[in-house]
């Protein structure tokens, strides 16, 4: 267990080195970043590697190695542009939260609750919220340590995948043929990102269960920086951070082995990197683009919900909204769509040209289905709203509801429209076992409950962002610049 | 006086909110591990309650197979004979694909006595109710 634990610490630094030119280039980066970076870098990783393995080439420990370093290379070379001032004329800040000491005259002395938009409660509200954010990661913790891993998915489909797809450094995917009752068209960018981080060595249950507390890790940390960010406020960013360690996506150990984590973190990094993040480096569209790229590569629904990212992250550019700045808006389109849309239409040419065709969800005359179905609407929605109110969500669904009409009744855009994303997939989820082939009530009681939990942090970023004034908000989020 | 648009100010409830989430979630993360730490853990969650004793029916499926696997030559395909193997076809399949991907699984056989092997073909994989594991085939 030390050789591998030692490879994917290897793996982890070199992936943050190589992540931070791309998220946090000329700055000292906070921990947000550093998580940020790490996924970024796996990312491209994953792409490049299923790229080359699909042209034949051999991916040895050094090839992977170089695979995740060269783009965030690349990027230190070309980024060595000079800073540029912010268009909003904010003085530099030295460091990588942008909620930090040096920009906010109120919060110079280094009081991270005293700043003008940071929630009252002080100290004493800042250091509670560390004390349950440190509780609910020492639980999730043990947690892992005493549960095994266990999910029928992790075994039949992502597991599997990661265990067989490379052999002696070759990607060879014709194993995929032989699986029983898997889904052999699942997107192979999580399993990929997994090899990358062993370099290759294929992954045992208790290297898939560190796996899977460093991708919790991450994703608490880039919550906590989007909170951050996007509210200025240390104690709100705790408090989601620590609330997401007790959710169901992390709290469930059906979820470890499984995509759901990883979706939810690159749609979180996503949205941090929405946000222009401190004044000196403003986040540069086209490595958002990379993230929400990379979110069908994960699972086939990340595609639903990157074309929502995406549109999210377009709306401060149309000019005729009340959010929207002045911005460069159509250089900062085109770096953000190009590199999403390529590596979106990427994911689906591998799955449609190079994964053995599946039985598809949508198989048959599915219009029709869909009509028949009309009759079971209530049903599966009285289902879907059962499994929403469980107890495990700690009523975050009822919250989020009473939450979107307060968004709905201040006309809060930006909050409103990150909480749009989650109640629009959520219907997305809803219809799709309307119309595909499986028995809709079977189909939602064995996957909607878990899909629906990658949609938390999202959630959680858009419930916090209610705490700011919509303009105030949209000063700092939702306007990624060109640089 | 305090007026209506003061009283909701955004910072007041997020003020409200951070101490009641970071309430919540330390009794949660309390009430959790003293639930963990006892013998056996209580798994409770969602996903646990539902589908874990369908999904993890055989108690160490990681031992279970590196047994097998470490019986077996490299590459050699398998029949896999266990109590109601072909009535739980997808869970030996799966299982044995994840944790013995070198070796094609050819076909599943209830475990009846007396067992009657035919000569030559895959090794056959017998595993116990009690999850002893003998493997039998043609000596070369």
């Amino acid at each position: 267990m030390i050789g591998p634990l030692f490879r994917i610490v290897l793996v982890s630094a070199a992936a943050i080195l190589a992540g931070l030119p791309l998220v946090a280039p000329r700055r000292r980066p906070a921990a947000g970043d550093l998580a940020a970076a790490w996924t970024l870098a796996l990312g491209n990783a994953a792409v490049l590697a299923l790229a080359a393995g699909l042209l034949g080439l051999t991916l040895s420990p050094a090839a992977l190695l170089l695979l995740l370093i060269a783009p965030g290379a690349a990027a230190a070379v070309l980024g060595r542009a000079p800073r540029h001032d912010p268009e909003n004329g904010d003085p530099s800040r030295g460091r990588g939260d942008p909620a930090g000491r040096g920009g906010d005259p109120a919060n110079r002395d280094g009081d991270p609750a005293a700043g003008p938009g940071a929630p009252g409660g002080g100290r004493p509200l800042v250091v509670a919220s560390r004390v349950a954010l440190g509780c609910a990661l020492a639980a999730l913790l043990v947690k892992m340590t005493r549960v095994p891993l266990w999910s029928w998915d992790h075994f039949a489909i992502w597991g599997v995948k990661a265990r067989s797809m490379l052999a002696d450094g070759h990607l060879r995917l014709d194993f995929l043929r032989s699986l029983y009752q898997s889904r052999t068209d699942h997107p192979l960018g999580v399993p990929m990102s997994w090899l990358v981080l062993t370099l290759g060595e294929t992954p045992s249950p208790a290297v898939f269960k560190v796996l899977h507390a460093l991708f919790a890790l991450a994703l608490v940390a880039v919550l906590r920086a989007a909170v951050r960010r996007a509210t200025s406020s240390p104690a709100l960013a705790n408090a989601a951070a620590a609330f997401l360690a007790v959710s169901p996506l992390l709290w469930d150990s059906e979820a470890m082995g499984l995509a759901e984590m990883p979706l939810a973190l690159w749609a979180t990094v996503s949205l941090l990197l929405l946000s222009p993040g401190p004044a000196a480096s403003p986040s540069r569209p086209w490595v958002l683009g990379l993230a929400l790229g990379f979110l069908p590569w994960i699972k086939q629904e990340g595609l639903v919900l990157g074309l929502l990212l995406l549109a999210a992250a377009l709306l401060p550019m149309l000019p005729m909204l009340p959010m929207a700045r002045a911005q460069r808006g159509g250089a900062a389109a085109a770096q953000l769509c190009g590199p999403a849309l390529a590596l979106m239409a990427g994911a689906l040419a591998i799955q449609k040209r190079v994964l053995p065709p599946e039985v598809s969800f949508f198989l048959g005359d599915w219009s029709r289905r869909g009509l028949d179905r009309l009759p079971l609407i209530i049903e599966i929605q009285r289902r879907c709203l059962a499994l929403l109110l469980q107890p495990d969500w700690l009523g975050f669904w009822i919250v989020l509801a009473a939450l979107t009409a307060v968004a709905v009744a201040r006309r809060h855009g930006m909050a409103l429209a990150v909480i749009a994303i989650v109640w629009i997939q959520v219907i997305v989820y809803e219809l799709t076992a309307v119309f595909t082939y499986l028995p809709p009530l079977a189909h939602l009681e064995a996957s909607f409950f878990r899909i629906c939990a990658a949609l938390v942090p999202i959630g959680l970023l858009g419930m916090a962002m209610l705490s700011r004034r919509p303009q105030k908000l949209a000063d700092k989020f939702g306007s990624p610049q060109t640089s | 006086m305090t007026r209506r648009g003061e009283a909701l100010e955004p910072g007041s409830l997020a003020t409200a909110a951070a101490w009641l989430v970071s309430a919540l979630v330390l009794c949660v993360s309390l009430a959790r591990t003293d639930c963990l730490l006892r013998h056996p853990p209580c798994l409770t969650a969602h996903g646990e309650r539902t589908w874990l004793n369908w999904a993890y029916r055989h108690p160490e499926p990681q031992q279970l197979f590196q047994r097998i696997g470490s019986q077996l030559r490299p590459g050699e395909p398998i029949v896999i004979v266990a109590v109601a193997a072909v009535e739980e076809t997808y869970w030996w399949r799966a299982m044995a694909s994840y944790f013995l991907p070198d070796h094609p699984i050819a076909a599943l056989s209830n475990l009846q006595l007396p067992l009657r092997r035919s000569d030559g073909g895959p090794a056959w994989v017998i595993v116990t109710a009690g999850g002893q594991v003998r493997v039998l085939r043609d000596e070369t």
